[in-house]
């Protein structure tokens, strides 16, 4: 019986050729699973020099497709979005691997970055059908802002602020970056109607989750200036200069998401 | 008092055009059709360089090694003997390793029907490093001087009177303007008054160029260094004294005080209406300048409070171009700039806050400017209502620093295309070539920009130069009837005589619409002080509002009038 370890008479036994293979491959993976860590800890060049040792050694079609996808995590962490796109593509081209339903979340945002606004829409759509998260109603809800569309933009907000509420309350700390920024685009949407009200208190709630935002004081200053409130104008530009300045020190601030 | 040769070209174009007849018949249905499926007219035609006579710099394998090889490019619209043709003044750029290649400064005569003719003895015999250019009556007799920001000595071209004709004498050391900083941009307007053309530097930063600094690293490619990591260089205000001579109030007037910063470009106009020229400066990574004229010569730096310091996250850019226009219709002065490539062009438009003080809100997004400039590093960045339809249209003119190995590496490209906006149900509209003609997809490595009316059929045709010293003329093909459109050239009998910064707003009904006289322009660039006009048809009860530089404020009827005309100031 199989849950007793013992192996199946009518399964063959592997070959020693594809022993080989499968250890091939677990080796490919156990190093894509370093390049996935050196990604986290802020080395992207480490994590393209391991994924691309992968790609050339001709790996197996889903680890090949794996590999394609954090060599564009490596540069689109780094910035290099043109490169970042390639790879995304191939990689959405390619054998299906684990983790595969967050490409096109990536995919959306370097999009984004390079100013292709329907397909990163198209890419944002697309997660949203594999997995309901509000990082890609937030996308959308960006994307609606670059285009003009205050209530489009607002919906999507809303609901990617919903999402990420949810995630607050069963105790996941990062959501509340994510939250802030929900808050913050939303006092966009304000800012852009006029309604400095609220705009106000949205952008002190996004303070309240993630004090570290220098664009989100800077917004709080002018709003301060507008409503003519020198407390809130005072502590806008103080805070956002404290930003600044930590920003110019080299201590890594709060960004924009999918960056 | 000398009769400007605009305003007989004026008196000729009222009586050829501008009667109260009424406007030509429609055409009939049929004719429609045949117009409509004809071949689409492009917006603008590019002038064959060939009418541009050479020597210029070509730089078909780009390779800058310092940053002073990407940031040259300026271009003046001059009608230096004025005949009424605006000319074109190219100051002439370099490169590093084609020295003996410097085509020197060089004044092309129009010769009306867009035909340039190189003026050999113009007295331009400056072979300096060219970079920003304002045009202006410096020494106030009455004809249009030039000058030069530029890396070593700036220039100052004064046109005067020869046996042969109007020439141009280098005065410079004389006048206090050689000053030997990094001059980037420049630019003009009376600052306090006193009826004088002031000037305003934006000087950029330190480089020897015997000495250069050491290349430094981006995304994994070499490439040369700054402006990060080198030193700015303060900018520099002088004052008109009223003789062609300036003094140096840089520190006098407070504009001393701030920060050092990389500057780019700057351009003055009357932010507040309060009857005193303000100056905005873009600086290049680093926060923007507002000097607020509190009077008396003397600037307070308000940019943060403003909302022009940065974009409206608060991050600094690369300001390059600036462009002033009302783009909403509410009067007020919208700002727009250009800036570098992973970021997007900036559009702030003014507003009153609760207090009535002046506020600039980043609506980029919103307005449409911002995604679509991302690739795109942007220069020259002009508005004007160039198909003559009454709103505000804009035209950026790009190309990247750095060599296409690195440009593609951020999602670029080394050489770009421009960028045209047309006004759609108050937000911009990107057109493509398919819309509006294959000028759009005419890449190069753009830089300085100007526009102007230089063939004077009443619409605004563009002068563009490209990195090395390359220029081309981009005829406006909007060709409108003279029924259609109104130019409108100030005058006044003082050195200011085009009244730069004025504010002039053609009043139709109950339909304001306001322009601002900018010869600033572009980046870099010095174009014509005349504001155009389209008009709407079937009014007839039509005003000229101008707001002087000095804040007083001069109606004028205009009735049926149309083309060009000439306000004259009244007396005060």
């Amino acid at each position: 019986m199989a849950s007793c370890g013992h192996s199946d008479p009518n399964t063959p036994e592997p070959s020693p050729a594809q022993v080989k293979a499968a250890e091939q491959v677990q080796q490919d993976e156990d190093r894509l699973g370093d390049a996935f860590r050196l990604l986290g800890d802020g080395n992207y060049s480490g994590c393209r020099e391991l994924a691309s040792s992968v790609l050339s050694n001709s790996p197996a079609p889903s680890t090949e497709a794996r590999a394609e996808f954090l060599l564009g995590l490596g540069f689109h962490k780094a910035k290099q979005y043109a490169d970042a796109r390639a790879h995304f593509e191939s990689a959405a081209t390619g054998a299906s691997f684990a983790n595969k339903v967050a490409l096109p979340y990536y995919q959306g945002w370097c999009y984004f970055w390079l100013g292709e606004l329907d397909l990163s829409e198209a890419s944002f759509r697309l997660h949203l059908k594999s997995s309901d998260e509000g990082d890609s109603h937030f996308g959308l809800g960006v994307i609606a802002l670059e285009r003009g569309q205050s209530q489009k933009a607002s919906t999507h907000l809303t609901t990617a602020l919903e999402h990420f509420e949810k995630r607050v309350a069963s105790g996941d700390a990062l959501a509340k970056l994510d939250a802030a920024k929900a808050q913050a685009r939303l006092a966009d949407v304000d800012i852009d109607s006029g309604d400095f009200e609220s705009a106000k208190q949205r952008l002190l709630l996004a303070v309240s989750l993630d004090s570290n935002r220098a664009a989100v004081w800077y917004k709080i200053y002018q709003v301060g200036l507008e409503l003519e409130d020198k407390a809130l104008e005072a502590k806008g530009f103080a805070e956002y200069q404290r930003c600044q300045n930590a920003k110019d020190q080299g201590q890594g601030m709060a960004t924009e998401s999918g960056r | 008092m000398r009769t400007a040769p605009h305003l007989a070209i004026t008196t000729s174009l009222l009586l050829a055009a501008c009667s109260d007849q009424a406007p030509p018949p429609a055409k009939p249905p049929a004719e429609q059709a045949e117009v409509s499926s004809a071949p689409l007219q492009p917006l603008f035609s590019r002038i064959p360089l060939a009418a541009l006579p050479a020597g210029d710099i070509a730089l078909h394998n780009f390779a800058p090694q310092a940053i002073a090889e990407v940031k040259g490019g300026g271009v003046g619209l001059i009608d230096f003997d004025r005949d009424g043709q605006p000319d074109l003044y190219l100051p002439g750029s370099r490169t590093l390793s084609n020295p003996e290649l410097a085509p020197g400064a060089r004044l092309f005569r129009n010769l009306g029907n867009n035909k340039y003719q190189l003026q050999k003895d113009s007295g331009l015999n400056w072979s300096g490093w060219g970079m920003g250019v304002a045009i202006g009556d410096l020494d106030g007799d009455g004809f249009e001087d030039i000058f030069t920001a530029a890396l070593g000595s700036n220039a100052a071209h004064f046109n005067v009177e020869s046996p042969t004709g109007r020439r141009f004498t280098e005065r410079a050391k004389a006048a206090g303007l050689d000053d030997a900083r990094w001059g980037m941009a420049a630019a003009l307007g009376d600052l306090d008054n006193d009826g004088d053309l002031d000037l305003y530097v934006a000087n950029y930063l330190d480089l020897d160029l015997n000495n250069l600094p050491p290349d430094t690293t981006y995304l994994d490619e070499r490439i040369f260094a700054g402006p990060l990591g080198l030193t700015p260089t303060p900018d520099q205000l002088l004052r008109n004294m009223g003789d062609g001579t300036f003094e140096d109030k840089t520190f006098r007037s407070g504009i001393g005080a701030v920060t050092p910063s990389f500057g780019l470009g700057a351009t003055v106009f009357d932010l507040n209406e309060d009857g005193q020229l303000d100056i905005f400066v873009g600086n290049d990574s680093m926060a923007n300048f507002l000097f607020e004229n509190v009077g008396g010569f003397a600037f307070e730096e308000h940019a943060a409070r403003l909302g022009l310091a940065a974009n409206g996250d608060g991050r600094d850019q690369a300001t390059m171009g600036i462009a002033i226009s009302d783009v909403n219709g509410d009067g007020l002065p919208d700002l727009f700039t250009t800036n570098f490539a992973s970021d997007t062009n900036t559009l702030l438009t003014g507003h009153r806050r609760r207090s009535g003080a002046m506020s600039f809100q980043d609506r980029s997004a919103t307005l449409g400017v911002a995604s679509g400039s991302r690739a795109a590093v942007g220069w020259a960045a002009l508005f004007g209502d160039f198909d003559l339809d009454g709103d505000s249209d804009l035209v950026v003119f790009n190309g990247h620093v750095y060599p296409e190995r690195l440009a593609s590496k951020m999602g670029s490209t080394s050489l770009q295309k421009p960028l045209y906006y047309s006004q759609e149900q108050g937000r911009f509209h990107r057109e493509t070539a398919s819309e509006t003609g294959d000028w759009l997809d005419l890449a190069g490595l753009f830089r300085g920009g100007v526009r102007g009316d230089l063939d004077g059929d009443g619409d605004l045709d563009l002068v563009v130069t490209e990195l090395g010293g390359s220029a081309t003329v981009f005829e406006n093909n909007a060709d409108k009837t003279e029924d259609e459109w109104v130019s409108v050239q100030l005058e006044q009998d003082v050195g200011d005589r085009h009244a730069f910064g004025a504010r002039v707003v053609l009043v139709e009904g109950d339909s304001r619409h306001s322009q601002w006289v900018q010869p600033t322009m572009g980046f870099q660039g010095s174009g014509t002080s005349a504001v155009l006009f389209a008009l709407t048809k079937g009014i007839s009860n039509r005003q000229i509002e101008v707001t002087w530089p000095d804040g007083a404020v001069q109606l004028q009827a205009l009735g049926t009038r149309c083309g060009m005309i000439s306000v004259q100031r009244s007396p005060k």
